[in-house]
């Protein structure tokens, strides 16, 4: 939630995100558009947007060029000097609601294999009612012309499968489903 | 000599073609399907054809529409680049009897070299090493069965009329046979249109060397010195780097005169490359031919000052060797990378989109050879090489070092390349001492997959991220508001935006 003050006439958002990189999270308040606190340290920053992908971030006087080479909502993949890193950005607020319904969901856990990118369904392996194993290569999925053997994401019996034998797929299409 | 040529290719090697035959004096003429209408060959090019529907089946591999082109727009000579159509011996024969030149060797050579089998039943009888291994594509799981037990576990299941990786499987124990055989002839008739698939011994922990010759139509051959590609991912090579750090002056010497006994053997003319296996007892052995201009050439060009390509219009123009052997000589240091539009994070999945940002990084010995530009369009249907980027340095260590800045300074946005890890490989420190070998990355596989070998970089830049994030988000918080105020009042302003 937005906690907004006028002080002197100018707006001040007093707000707290969470930034998730690579499975960590670490917690930043944003004291206005030019200070953030982070890890009990007020910095004097400035992000100037140059373009929709190109961006110039300035945190005390050290200068970062920060490429964004693929954004979607909450998530952002990011260049900054040759290296790359995706975060994915969320109000503190928003985190803990997400938080609460992952766990309630839990309880009742069935687990997806989706595909990890666009390509063509070569072979299927398995049919519905099938046991399988963690790590079983349950599809070959053909992508820039390689086959590739996309595994079981968990143990379990197939409740569901999705795609058909020739089927050409979009990334994170669901796969199947296993119970 | 040769006044127009049709360049039956697209991305970074249809520009590289584009830009020899500018200086040349040639006319270059680009094909496009209807996928590539924006792409950067068809922006640069004298003359641009569009030949057909996205699928490389009916547009960059469709015979009879490139040769019809070519006839109809009066172009002399077809350049094939290299994959698509250039190792394609049928391809090439159609275009030698419709009276064009094919700029790439006779379909002879190529149909001998393409037959994986053939070619190392040649190289055995003119005295080139070979991997141990059958001579013959095998028909049956039972034919396996008898080489393993000739040769010996592990062993490499490879396409006859193969190349580029696909349709080769390794086996290591027996129970892995038939689904290797059904795999590798799944692929092999996939790619290359033919299911034989032949035995090799496999080696273990080789270098990839391979080495750059020319050859005239006049029997003249010269080697352009080895190139070192080792660093590789499922068969596909990432980084190259010419001269190679493992060999020595006495390896050199006998690697090179290898091949140029195996170009002659086969009557080769035009720029081509024998690849070797290089083992840890220093011995090596060939592994194949590739009829055509390679990826990797830059590198060769950077050390040597030869360009390649240029040397390739002439031979085909009937022209002799612009250079004898004892002309040439290596000066410092070349490394390239590979820019793919894939996704390290992801199990290497292809990202596609359009470019858009690009910003190319430059400087003292720096050369970038790419396919893409602003706003190109990197989609399904095409190899995922967008660019090579090239350095060259006095010695290896410079040019490795001026490798990972121009790697900072290459900024793409739109797509997510992988730079960032030809970045983690280079600064690696089996890569800096050359302790390498082709299974690099196999052997570093549980670190790429767990994303751990992006832990440093984290640490190192974990501040800056999170203080992107949450500030790009507030921002576009901030803006929100304000385009709700906005309602109502003048509507027929936001309805024009």
């Amino acid at each position: 939630m937005n906690v907004r003050a006028k002080i002197a006439g100018d707006l001040i958002v007093i707000n707290k995100y969470i930034v998730e990189i690579e499975n960590s999270k670490k917690e930043i308040s944003v004291l206005s558009s030019h200070e953030v606190e982070l890890e009990g340290k007020k910095l004097t920053v400035n992000l100037s947007k140059l373009s929709d992908y190109y961006y110039l971030l300035k945190i005390e006087n050290k200068i970062f060029e920060i490429i964004v080479a693929k954004t979607g909502e909450d998530n952002y993949t990011l260049n900054i000097e040759g290296r790359i890193f995706e975060i994915g950005v969320k109000t503190r607020l928003k985190d803990i609601a997400e938080e609460y319904l992952k766990n309630k969901q839990k309880e009742t856990r069935q687990d997806e294999l989706k595909a990890p990118m666009p390509g063509l369904i070569i072979n299927l392996k398995k049919n519905i009612g099938d046991g399988v194993v963690l790590g079983e290569s349950l599809i070959v999925l053909e992508a820039m012309k390689m086959e590739n053997d996309l595994k079981s994401p968990a143990s379990g019996i197939i409740k569901e499968i999705l795609v058909k034998k020739g089927e050409a797929v979009e990334k994170n299409q669901r796969l199947l489903v296993i119970e | 000599m040769i006044n127009k040529v049709l360049i039956c290719n697209r991305g970074e090697i249809a520009v590289r073609i584009i830009k020899a035959c500018r200086e040349c004096g040639i006319i270059s003429a680009a094909v496009y399907s209807e996928a590539d209408k924006g792409a950067l060959h068809v922006r640069v090019a004298d003359e641009a054809y569009c030949i057909g529907p996205a699928s490389a089946k009916e547009s960059y591999l469709n015979h009879e529409v490139l040769i019809e082109t070519a006839k109809n727009i009066g172009a002399d000579a077809i350049h094939p680049g290299y994959g698509f159509l250039s190792e394609n011996s049928t391809f090439i024969k159609k275009v030698e009897e419709s009276g064009l030149i094919f700029i790439g060797p006779s379909s002879k050579s190529v149909l001998l070299m393409g037959d994986k089998t053939a070619a190392r039943r040649l190289m055995k009888n003119s005295g080139v090493p070979i991997v141990p291994g059958t001579v013959e594509p095998v028909s049956s799981v039972e034919g396996i069965k008898a080489v393993i037990a000739e040769i010996g576990l592990p062993v490499m299941l490879k396409a006859s009329a193969g190349g580029g990786g696909k349709g080769m499987r390794k086996i290591s124990d027996e129970s892995e046979i038939d689904d290797a055989f059904d795999r590798a002839r799944n692929e092999a008739l996939k790619a290359f249109g033919n299911d034989d698939v032949y035995v090799e011994k496999y080696i273990e922990d080789p270098k990839h060397i391979e080495v750059q010759i020319l050859g005239d139509k006049y029997g003249n051959y010269v080697h352009v010195f080895e190139r070192e590609c080792s660093i590789q991912r499922r068969h596909q090579k990432i980084i190259e780097e010419s001269p190679s750090p493992s060999i020595n002056e006495k390896i050199r010497e006998e690697m090179t005169s290898a091949a140029v006994s195996a170009a002659k053997a086969c009557g080769y003319y035009n720029a081509g490359t024998i690849e070797f296996l290089y083992d840890k007892s220093g011995e090596f052995y060939f592994l194949e031919m590739n009829t055509r201009i390679q990826v990797e050439h830059p590198v060769t060009e950077m050390i040597s000052g030869i360009d390649l390509v240029k040397e390739q219009l002439r031979i085909a123009s009937g022209e002799r060797l612009s250079v004898d052997q004892c002309d040439l000589s290596i000066s410092g240091h070349s490394i390239e990378c590979r820019v793919y539009a894939e996704d390290p994070d992801n199990n290497f999945a292809p990202s596609l989109g359009k470019i858009q940002h690009h910003r190319l990084p430059s400087g003292a010995g720096i050369r970038v050879d790419r396919g893409i530009d602003f706003q190109s369009e990197v989609s399904i249907y095409y190899d995922p090489l967008l660019a090579k980027l090239i350095t060259w340095g006095i010695n290896r260590e410079e040019a490795r070092q001026r490798i990972v800045r121009a790697i900072r300074e290459y900024q793409i946005g739109g797509v997510k390349t992988n730079l960032h890890f030809c970045r983690w490989i280079l600064t690696h420190s089996d890569f800096i001492n050359g302790t390498f070998d082709i299974n690099f990355l196999q052997k570093k596989s549980d670190l790429i997959e767990s994303g751990d070998w992006k832990k440093s970089d984290i640490n190192e830049f974990k501040e800056a991220i999170t203080i992107f994030g949450a500030l790009i988000k507030f921002q576009n918080e901030q803006l929100k508001p304000m385009a709700n105020e906005c309602k109502g009042k003048n509507r027929w302003r936001l309805d024009r935006d």
